[in-house]
């Protein structure tokens, strides 16, 4: 009996441990994020600002840039005869006589994409490439006088399985960022809002590509009301949301059925027999729409409401007074 | 090789200095043996030695921007200005080139306005510098690395060039996207534009490599053999033949032989790979590596001569040499010397023909009978061999030797000489001695050791200079005879194989050695006397040190009587304690000191002898026996040349001297001599004071009670031991 006792005390303290831990899971030190205002995605892999582009930025208010540096890829390296996480993609920047200077009141975000497959290949050695990671973008902004870094953000679209490995990474990032009292942000797509968030200090929800490209049967990739709809009701992730909107369009082209690929000018696509091109654009009306339900299911962003992407090509499609209300703050 | 072994060997032995520097100054000694022999490709440093055997690339291009600028810019300047300038160094000049003041004719060319050739060599160390540092695929130039440049844009700035250096940036493309891993990029650079550069141009060689490689990395292995091939790169041409790979070396060769007979790469393939079997014999003191022949190489023999045979081969002396090479190492010899005499009879260019003979002298020293005839025809294998030598010294042959390590040490660095070595001090003279021939086998040897040094007549060391009351250690160079002499310095006639000779084959024949110097029988001796070192105070010296050595004192005073006293300045040994002093006692003039000890014995023994007081005649002996014991122990620089700092190599190691039979029948007589002279002292006072004096109290109390020296004895017993 009194051997039972002792068993089941020492179970229940060790369990209490257990839980314990898993509860008071160490949060990183927050730092202060940025002030509320308008921002806008860099997507591309060469950064040139043009007249437009300065153009658009000033009238619409926008003073902050998040802008993708580089995308990190699985990569199979025969000297190790294994995958690893490597940079790709590395945006360049156009020496100054080539391009805009981006004003000194806008502050850039270095943003890296991490492929899922590159966060597979990082598991076991996040810290390496947390680190590694950090330092890149550290490096780059430096090298290309982005000013005064606050934030930095990691774009992923981990899943369930992944998400253990992707906080690890995020809070390594973290504890490296706070210590210059930089803040790290995630995106966060509308799958991952039913996860719970990981350790960082903020998110972006990703309210574009909600729907399955390859499907010939959707309406819209880009946006949909009805592919954004249930994610909202599930929201575990509990970490300060901004909103992305998507500004951009594009046709889908499919034969037979089949998914052939994206066409960039889908007015000018030859099509054969078999051919079909869904055009995908989202009006600023199908935004507003998914603005006013996101707002009404998970409230009005923390600080600001983000534009995927400074295009002018896309921009176009889009007078300045929807910019204007899609940025609108209720 | 046997150079790399030895950097290797000393770097690591310099990393290591801090935890045992008592090797600071150590480094591989290989045994005569142990020099390379087999021979198809003339690894010779250049003269000048701009360029290494392994820089061949480098050389090509530098030679391509000597005719691109102007054919009075010497090599070495562009060489530095390419290859040796950090891109700081060159960004500094880049800034400021217009007021160039430097020496360098290829800067200064470039500093008259080259901009398009200036542009281009700052890329391109840019290029180098941003590979250089990305050693992770994460690197990127931050400001406060320095860097100026990503890989990306190195790449596209590259490919955007359009100017006459377009070929130069087409590589610098490559270079760069190489280390990107865009492998498929390369490639496809390269059969658009950089594959259509003319085959001689130098930067599409420079080009080939990178590209097998890349097609290496995209698993298209038989066109990275191909490429590999054309870059004449063979160990990854084997290394990369994934898809049906050669089992070996032989293998390969076989498979290009098919294909091409007459290929020029084949030498470089047999060298590296006959080199394997070769034993170098590091270090002297290890058994030399056996079994070094493999089925392999074994193989070989059987493609060599097939090769041989068939005929399709121009150089067939070649395959014949290298099957009998390596029969020959496989224990073979007689079989060796037939193939050998096929190649002798085949068609073989002069270089091929010259090792032929190189190895028809090695063989005939293995195999034939040493009688006369084979002396006569050794003379004459011996100047041909001499004149090789005297003709073919370069620069960098001459530093190496005036330097000296290399030589002592057996590295393998010039051919002719390291293969006179080989044969005489490896194979002739062991066979010499055994046939009885060893004043022969010694003029010989010394000849193999001092033939190059004579040659050169030069030695470069550091001298310890004291300037302004500051020890300094300056470079100084020298003759060799200064040199010698210097009494600063270590002389190195006391540790080589000469000397290991004649210091261990017997003192008859080393006097009949310095009679045959003195005077010489014949061309052949004077030949041989002709190329060594034979100063007679040297020999001398060494015969009268081995007169001492075998208590012969009378001969000791007729061989050192005619060295100079200058002559202590070529030794590497001194003495510091009196030999006739029981106690350890600073010796009061330590000049002439061989000599002087020998004549003292020799009074000695004449005293012995003719005194006929017994007292007189003890005390003589107890001197004599007692200058006996400290010539083999504390004041051995009278009977060896050992335990000094002034010795350097392999020599005197293997040498036990404690038990040589010289030292043990001097210790032996000595305390013969010392019981002997106690029996004869009527004096019971002196006995008693010799007894004392050499510590034998028991003896002085028990015989000798009544005398002054036992009452003393007796009064300290407490204090005196042995009492």
């Amino acid at each position: 009996m009194i051997s039972f006792f002792r068993k089941s005390a020492f179970a229940v303290l060790l369990t209490g441990n257990l839980v314990a831990c898993g509860a008071r899971q160490p949060q990183p030190q927050k730092v202060e994020t940025h002030a509320i205002c308008n921002a806008i995605y860099y997507w591309r892999t060469t950064f040139e600002l043009t007249a437009v582009d300065e153009s658009f930025l000033q009238r619409h208010n926008i003073k902050r840039i998040y802008l993708r540096m580089f995308d990190v890829a699985a990569e199979f390296n025969p000297d190790t005869d294994s995958y690893e996480a490597v940079p790709i993609a590395t945006t360049r920047f156009l020496p100054d006589e080539f391009t805009m200077q981006v004003s000194k009141d806008i502050e850039i975000v270095p943003t890296v994409y991490i492929t899922l497959d590159a966060l597979r290949a990082m598991q076991g050695d996040e810290a390496k490439y947390a680190g590694l990671i950090v330092e890149r973008l550290r490096a780059m902004a430096s090298y290309n006088n982005c000013g005064k870094i606050r934030e930095m953000q990691f774009d992923c679209d981990w899943t369930a399985s992944t998400r253990a490995s992707y906080a690890k990474v995020c809070r390594i990032a973290c504890k490296s960022l706070h210590a210059d009292s930089i803040a790290l942000s995630t995106t966060i797509r509308l799958h991952q809002l039913a996860e719970d968030a990981p350790p960082v200090d903020c998110g972006v929800l990703m309210l574009y590509n909600t729907g399955a490209l390859k499907n010939p049967d959707i309406r819209n990739s880009i946006l949909d009301i009805d592919d954004v709809r249930p994610y909202l009701h599930k929201r575990k992730c509990d970490i300060p949301l901004d909103y992305a909107y998507p500004t951009f369009g594009w046709g889908v082209k499919f034969h037979d059925g089949k998914f052939q690929r994206i066409v960039t000018h889908p007015e000018t696509e030859l099509l054969g027999e078999g051919d079909t091109i869904r055009i995908e654009r989202p009006t600023a009306d199908d935004v507003l729409a998914v603005k006013t339900l996101v707002e009404k299911e998970l409230g009005i962003p923390s600080r600001c409401n983000i534009l995927y992407h400074l295009d002018k090509e896309q921009l176009k499609y889009y007078p300045d007074n929807e910019i204007a209300e899609i940025y609108a703050r209720r | 090789m046997k150079s790399l072994k030895y950097t290797l060997a000393v770097s690591l032995l310099a990393a290591l200095w801090p935890a045992i520097p008592v090797l600071g100054c150590w480094g591989p000694w290989y045994l005569p043996k142990g020099y390379y022999m087999y021979r198809v490709v003339d690894n010779a440093e250049e003269d000048g030695a701009v360029f290494s055997q392994f820089n061949l690339n480098a050389e090509s291009n530098c030679r391509e921007w000597q005719h691109r600028t102007s054919q009075s810019i010497p090599l070495t300047d562009i060489y530095q200005a390419v290859y040796k300038m950090s891109l700081e160094e060159f960004e500094a000049f880049h800034n400021e080139s217009w007021g160039y003041g430097g020496n360098n004719a290829f800067l200064k060319w470039l500093s008259h306005g080259r901009w398009d050739e200036m542009n281009f060599l700052l890329f391109a160390k840019i290029t180098e510098d941003v590979r250089g540092r990305q050693n992770s695929r994460w690197y990127y130039p931050s400001m406060r690395t320095g860097a100026k440049m990503s890989l990306e844009e190195i790449v596209d700035q590259a490919l955007n060039y359009r100017g006459p250096l377009r070929d130069r940036y087409l590589l610098q493309a490559v270079r760069a996207m190489f280390s990107l891993r865009r492998y498929t990029d390369c490639i496809a650079l390269w059969n658009k534009e950089a594959s259509l550069l003319p085959k001689e141009c130098v930067v599409r060689q420079l080009i080939l490599p990178y590209i097998a490689g890349a097609e290496y990395r995209m698993k298209n292995y038989d066109k990275a053999v191909s490429y590999f091939y054309e870059a004449g790169d063979f160990v990854s041409m084997i290394a990369c033949s994934d898809v049906n790979p050669p089992a070996s070396t032989v293998e390969a060769i076989e498979r290009i032989y098919q294909q091409e007979p007459n290929c020029s790469h084949f030498p470089e393939m047999l060298q590296r790979l006959v080199h394997t079997a070769e034993p170098d014999g590091e270090f002297y003191w290890e058994e030399l590596d056996k079994d070094l022949v493999k089925d392999e190489h074994r193989q070989l023999i059987r493609l060599a001569v097939r090769i041989a045979q068939e005929g399709k081969a121009h150089n067939t002396a070649m395959w014949y040499y290298t099957a009998a090479f390596i029969e020959d190492l496989d224990g073979h010899p007689v079989e060796a010397s037939k193939l050998l005499a096929k190649a002798e009879q085949s068609h073989g260019t002069e270089f091929i023909k010259e090792s032929v003979k190189v190895m028809r002298i090695y063989l005939d020293a293995k195999l034939m009978p040493y009688n006369q005839g084979y002396e006569n025809l050794l003379f004459k294998q011996l100047q041909w061999l001499d004149q090789k030598i005297a003709d073919n010294i370069t620069p960098k042959v001459r530093e190496r030797t005036s330097e000296y390590y290399d030589l002592a040490c057996n590295i393998s660095y010039y051919y002719w000489n390291d293969m006179m070595r080989r044969i005489i001090l490896a194979e002739v003279c062991p066979r010499m001695i055994v046939s009885g021939k060893t004043i022969r086998a010694l003029q010989l040897a010394n000849m193999a050791d001092n033939r190059l040094l004579g040659l050169v007549d030069c030695k470069t060391y550091h001298k310890e200079t004291h300037v302004k009351g500051r020890v300094e250690w300056v470079e100084t160079t020298s003759s060799m005879s200064e040199f010698r002499r210097d009494k600063n310095m270590w002389s190195p006639d006391y540790s080589n194989s000469f000397f290991e000779m004649i210091d261990s084959v017997g003192i008859d024949k080393a006097i009949a050695y310095r009679n045959r110097i003195e005077r010489p029988v014949g061309t052949f001796d004077r030949f041989l006397n002709g190329r060594g070192y034979v100063d007679m105070e040297y020999i001398n010296d060494i015969v009268g040190t081995q007169c001492l050595r075998t208590m012969r004192y009378g001969d000791a005073v007729t061989y050192l009587g005619h060295i100079g006293r200058s002559f202590e300045s070529h030794l590497n040994t001194e003495i510091y304690w009196d030999p006739f002093s029981y106690e350890r006692r600073d010796i009061k003039d330590k000049s002439d000191f061989k000599y002087r000890f020998a004549r003292e014995m020799c009074m000695l023994e004449q005293e012995m002898n003719k005194t006929t007081d017994p007292d007189r005649k003890a005390e003589a002996m107890i001197r004599y026996a007692t200058g006996m014991r400290n010539s083999f122990d504390r004041c051995w620089p009278l009977t060896q040349y050992y335990r000094g700092t002034s010795y350097f190599g392999q020599v005197q190691e293997k040498r036990d001297w404690e038990n040589e039979p010289e030292a043990i029948r001097a210790k032996k007589r000595s305390t013969e001599l010392f019981k002997t002279a106690c029996a004869l002292f009527t004096n019971r006072e002196l006995a008693a004071e010799t007894l004392y004096e050499f510590n034998q109290y028991r003896t002085v109390a028990e015989k000798y009670p009544e005398t002054e020296i036992g009452q003393y004895v007796c009064g300290h017993c407490d204090n005196l031991y042995d009492y």
